[in-house]
């Protein structure tokens, strides 16, 4: 087998899945893969996967959701998230191959283009890990991947760039003073006093006093986020592509409801951002699909830059639904499927404040939920007083349930340090919020300890 | 290095690190906020008023044993005025079931309150030992929780209470959560993280326990020395829930916090309107009266198969052998 020439190289099949016999489709070829128990000849496992990547993009292309689908045309331009992983390089050739070549049927079909310009992005990851050079190198392989798509306009950023209030201002924000935070207090007070100038040094000050590391993975994810959004505002797009996989999907939201972020589970399969429509148009097709699309269309993938450090709930959410994805592929899809049928709990009519770091709404009634359901002080006033608000002087009321938790939540076997826990906060926070007699008197420690609690008991003086 | 004091009081010695906090407390401060968010809890979903007569569902395990004295205690302290009573289910697991319905009657002395044991047995003709001779070991937690679940209201009609308790803590209720995503179970998943659940037909139900961490009340059961039976029931436990617990218990201890985010997930979000509509209505059942969204309620199916010999397949014909819920109302008239 060779690893040089693709085409010459088939992938060890899955003794359990492989089924023998003709295309489900064209039903003359021979089949060479098996999609949830279908088998598909190559042509039409591409026309498949093609298929499934207009659904998921072209309804939503239109500014007037209305209007014919016959003649596609965007608003703006287009803007698509580069990581160097599989999807994001299997989305720039579908959206390439499909719309930007007169070849392709579509191509043809739409002479004048549906965005006048394409953007792609990548966000350089190499500030998360400083000593890692293969972190350096991918963004030369990622300039590499320009060569095979010369139409489309590359846009290269890095992460520590969401502290740099220079960068920020010359790519169309607006100009903004810093402000910086303590975590120390759950309550999160904030100041408008910047501790240093530099953005990497924030950067990594930022990462390095968050609580655990599911809070770094968060926080990553949240800039990357932010970068996109900025960058794809101010190249004029309209939409914003991420190469998100049906798989990477059903982990970003059983990721996002295990880190409270159920309010949001609906901005988490699509959202509208500064304009921008923000979609994942590979959102029906899994890991597997993507990655023999990739294999099978020559495609050369850099790979992402994922950390391998962390441990956090993102990484095992990952685990767990890979694992699921390879014997029960459809309790992956049932997981994007459920969670397509529900929406934020509407509680009352007043518009929703906009979460200051990430940017999305905020529930109501978060501060008294938190101080009723866990007391974290001994005073009279929790009890006589339930519905507890935060000072307004705290970060804490102008974030949401996730963010807050990113800040505030302690590791099961590290609390909270107690010193340098001011940091500083990424430039867009410090903009004004948007709206939108029965027991035993003897000695319990003398009986054998549980082996649940065993470790949360401390040792005796 | 001096001891760590206690981060609520900051007066006594801290013995334990809170799970759900991640705070240094002393035993004093647990215990108190242990009660006082049980309190809350109660107090904030309006469950009781005064002179309700309350069951609480107790198998002998932490979480009903600890529910059973908390209750005590918080009726005590802060004069809900409530009846409270003992309702145990015995399934016919020997070997089982009949050691820890010796600790619910220990409970029922410790705590003095009436107890009241129902089997399936008498309930259904079956026991779990004999279900399980016939269905094997793999779909038997399906019958013990169908069947569970209507002997507890069937008891609770049996003895005149409004309400019933049940021990399910914040992990077994972010459990849920995760089990009825993946399972695409949108009208479980709407309901599972009400702190309060009623049909028309049946008894209101309540989880007094729905924020407290499992591992806390192993520790209050653990520092107030109460009488509960641990052993893990000898049927294989569900294997659904098992996969989600196992991911649960990797998530916490990633993040203590997962359990409570999780539920607050569940909070936050609901069916969407359309979804909604095309569900299907909730009727009774046929035979019995118990709540159906089919012809036959669950357990009828479920006992019409075990009768016809088919193990565990749901057969919708013949003969329900349970008691009539609305039946049982009338003679308590």
């Amino acid at each position: 087998m060779s690893c040089e020439d693709p085409s010459s190289a088939r992938m060890i099949r899955s003794p359990k899945h492989l089924q023998k016999g003709t295309c489900i489709k064209c039903k003359t070829s021979k089949g060479k893969i098996t999609i949830r128990h279908a088998v598909y000849c190559k042509e039409c496992f591409f026309s498949f996967i093609r298929l499934k990547f207009r659904r998921g993009l072209e309804p939503y292309i239109n500014a007037d959701p209305l209007s014919s689908r016959t003649k596609l045309k965007a608003s703006g331009n287009l803007t698509l998230a580069l990581s160097g992983g599989m999807g994001s390089v299997a989305l720039l050739d579908l959206i390439y191959s499909t719309y930007l070549t007169d070849t392709s049927p579509v191509g043809r079909m739409h002479r004048q283009k549906i965005w006048p310009q394409v953007y792609i992005v990548f966000v350089d990851l190499s500030a998360v890990y400083p000593e890692k050079d293969e972190m350096r190198d991918l963004g030369t392989q990622i300039q590499s991947l320009k060569q095979r798509y010369p139409e489309v306009e590359m846009i290269s950023a890095r992460i520590e760039s969401v502290f740099d209030r220079d960068w920020w201002t010359s790519t169309g924000g607006s100009n903004v003073d810093s402000s910086s935070v303590d975590l120390k207090d759950s309550d999160l007070p904030f100041s408008s006093s910047l501790l240093h100038d530099d953005p990497v040094a924030s950067f990594q000050k930022y990462l390095s006093s968050l609580p655990t590391s599911t809070s770094i993975t968060a926080s990553i994810d949240l800039f990357i986020r932010a970068i996109l959004v900025h960058l794809a505002s101010w190249t004029r797009s309209s939409h914003l592509l991420m190469g998100t996989s049906l798989t990477s999907l059903s982990v970003g939201l059983i990721n996002c409801v295990s880190q409270g972020g159920g309010y949001h589970v609906h901005e988490e399969q699509e959202e509208v951002l500064d304009g921008i429509r923000i979609i994942r148009p590979l959102r029906d097709t899994s890991a597997k699909e993507v990655a023999y699309y990739a294999w099978w269309s020559g495609l050369d993938v850099p790979g992402r830059q994922r950390p391998t450090t962390l441990s956090g709930i993102k990484e095992q959410t990952r685990a767990f639904i890979f694992g699921l994805d390879r014997h029960y592929p459809s309790t992956v899809s049932a997981i994007t499927k459920t969670c397509a049928k529900v929406e934020a709990k509407s509680s009352s009519e007043i518009v929703a404040q906009q979460c200051r770091l990430c940017r999305r709404p905020i529930q109501d009634g978060i501060d008294a939920w938190k101080h009723r359901i866990a007391i974290r002080e001994r005073s009279a006033t929790l009890e006589e007083n339930p519905h507890f608000e935060a000072s307004s002087s705290s970060l804490g009321r102008h974030l949401c349930y996730p963010c807050h938790t990113t800040l505030s939540s302690p590791n099961s076997r590290t609390s909270m340090a107690t010193s340098n826990t001011i940091l500083n906060l990424p430039v867009w926070t410090s903009l004004t919020p948007r709206s939108s007699s029965l027991v035993s008197n003897s000695d319990p420690i003398s009986a054998p300890i549980p082996q649940a609690i065993e470790e949360f008991l401390l040792p005796a003086e | 290095m001096p001891p760590k004091l206690c981060q609520l009081c900051n007066e006594t010695r801290a013995v334990l690190k809170r799970p759900k906090t991640g705070q240094h407390i002393c035993r004093e401060c647990f215990y108190y906020v242990f009660e006082t968010e049980i309190h809350n809890t109660i107090m904030e979903a309006n469950l009781f008023s005064p002179g309700d007569r309350v069951a609480i569902g107790a198998s002998g395990g932490k979480d009903s044993t600890v529910l059973a004295y908390v209750m005590k205690v918080l009726n005590e302290r802060y004069n809900y005025g409530l009846d409270l009573h003992l309702l145990s289910i015995d399934e016919g697991i020997r070997g089982y079931r009949d050691d820890s319905l010796e600790t619910v009657k220990r409970n029922q002395q410790q705590y003095d309150m009436p107890l009241k044991i129902l089997s399936y047995e008498e309930l259904y003709g079956w026991s779990m030992d004999r279900i399980v001779e016939q269905v094997g070991r793999k779909n038997n937690c399906t019958f013990c929780g169908v069947f569970r679940r209507q002997a507890l209201d069937r008891g609770a009609a049996n003895i005149g209470v409004d309400h019933i308790l049940t021990g399910h803590n914040a992990d077994d209720i972010a459990e849920t959560v995760l089990m009825n995503i993946m399972r695409g179970d949108i009208a479980r998943l709407g309901r599972c993280t009400l702190i309060t659940t009623q049909g028309e037909d049946t008894i209101k139900r309540s989880k007094p326990f729905k924020y407290v961490y499992e591992k806390e009340i192993v520790m209050y059961a653990y520092f107030k020395k109460l009488d509960y039976f641990s052993t893990e029931c000898i049927y294989s436990p569900d294997a659904y829930r098992g996969h989600a617990r196992t991911f649960l218990k990797d998530l916490e201890a990633s993040r203590p916090s997962a359990i409570i985010d999780i539920i607050h997930s569940g909070e936050a979000f609901e069916v969407r309107q359309e979804v909604k509509a095309k569900a299907k209505a909730q009727t009774t059942c046929k035979r019995c009266g118990y709540m159906s969204s089919n012809e036959l309620c669950k357990a009828c199916s479920l006992l019409e198969g075990l009768e016809r010999g088919m193990g565990g397949l749901a057969v919708v014909r013949g003969r329900c052998r349970g008691l009539d819920v609305a039946e049982m109302k009338q003679k308590d008239r």
